[in-house]
């Protein structure tokens, strides 16, 4: 297929900049897009792709980012996602600290967060069952995705150890039941 | 505590370079470790405002305080080296993990694992969701309001990202004034 990397850069260019409380209020956004919309990625590919990022260390969201791109434009579409969804944000991230050094502690930074974080919260959990609802078709991928999420919500276990039982668990009942 | 002398632009290289080779699972936590913890740069109080700021700004957290942190002790060549530095890591992880899947993606086990490591890491971000509730919203209960409709808005409307936000920041940020008051 294809694909204009200007319409790649675009994309995600404007996606940049509303990225509230870090890269995973994009999730909804780009499934919206790029699986329910214009259908440049299937389903499936798109739970390999999220799959595999979390597989890697480093920013994950980022790196599915970047996958997405590589996905519709091999290399060249990985940069320039990558490049465009970094940019904006980085710039501003880059002034705003610059604005913030000269006045520093402003007390009223911890009330914006504050104020912030019923929309940040809200959109990570639309980003989990976005995320739960593109890659699971059963009851099954629902149990599972709820275990975990009440696990890692409500004990202090280390997420990686989170994940790996979730997995194993995944693995054992998808096994069973399909 | 005592703080090491103000890092030049190659320490802040190699500092960003092990937060990004070590990040397994997010690089939040080793972010702290290694910027506070492990080479004392900045003092627990100054990396949560830079952390703050960080996640006020749109874009990912941790990017957000390598810029921050990066320009403040070495100007926007500081910025870019630690950027870049936090981002080379994963990426060359990365290119060696796609090529090892796409020669065994085809083996039934993989397809099942990627099926259930791909559900089990999207009932994190669910989880992840509900600790930052438990910790950020205790002291208001009305908040969960705000949670609820932003999860309506964005998860079942599916309404676009930017229309949502552009209601939703400014009824958080008027609401949340109105209940201070309170």
């Amino acid at each position: 297929m294809s694909f204009p990397l200007s319409h790649l850069a675009l994309r995600f260019l404007s996606l940049s900049l509303l990225a509230v409380g870090g890269a995973q209020a994009l999730v909804p956004q780009i499934q919206l897009e790029f699986v329910t919309q214009t259908h440049w990625i299937s389903p499936h590919e798109f739970t390999e792709l999220f799959a595999l990022s979390q597989l890697l260390p480093g920013p994950n969201l980022l790196v599915m980012i970047g996958l997405i791109g590589w996905h519709v434009a091999e290399a060249p579409g990985f940069l320039v996602a990558i490049l465009a969804v970094m940019g904006p944000s980085s710039v501003l991230a880059w002034g705003v600290g610059r604005f913030y050094a000269s006045f520093a502690h402003i007390p009223s930074l911890l009330r914006l967060k504050m104020s912030l974080a019923p929309v940040v919260v809200g959109l990570t959990f639309s980003s989990g069952w976005i995320l739960v609802q593109t890659i699971t078709t059963d009851k099954t991928g629902w149990f599972v995705a709820g275990f975990v999420a009440l696990v890692g919500g409500l004990t202090s276990l280390h997420p990686t150890l989170i994940l790996g039982m979730g997995t194993c668990l995944a693995l054992i009942l998808f096994s069973l039941f399909s | 505590m005592n703080l090491s002398s103000p890092p030049g632009k190659w320490e802040l290289f190699r500092g960003f370079l092990e937060i990004g080779m070590t990040g397994f699972g997010g690089v939040g936590t080793v972010a702290y470790h290694i910027i506070v913890t492990k080479r004392r740069w900045l003092s627990p109080q100054d990396y949560m405002d830079l952390l703050a700021l960080g996640q006020i700004l749109p874009g990912g957290n941790v990017l957000n305080v390598s810029i921050l942190v990066g320009d403040r002790f070495a100007g926007v060549w500081g910025a870019v080296i630690a950027l870049t530095a936090l981002m080379v890591s994963p990426l060359l992880f990365l290119s060696l993990g796609l090529f090892a899947y796409h020669s065994f993606a085809h083996l039934p086990f993989v397809q099942i694992l990627t099926l259930s490591l791909g559900t089990a890491a999207a009932g994190q971000a669910m989880g992840l969701a509900l600790k930052m509730m438990r910790h950020m919203l205790s002291p208001s209960y009305r908040r969960f309001g705000l949670v609820g409709l932003t999860f309506l808005v964005i998860a079942i409307l599916r309404i676009s990202l930017f229309y949502a936000l552009l209601c939703l920041i400014p009824l958080s940020f008027l609401l949340s004034q109105k209940w201070d008051k309170d």
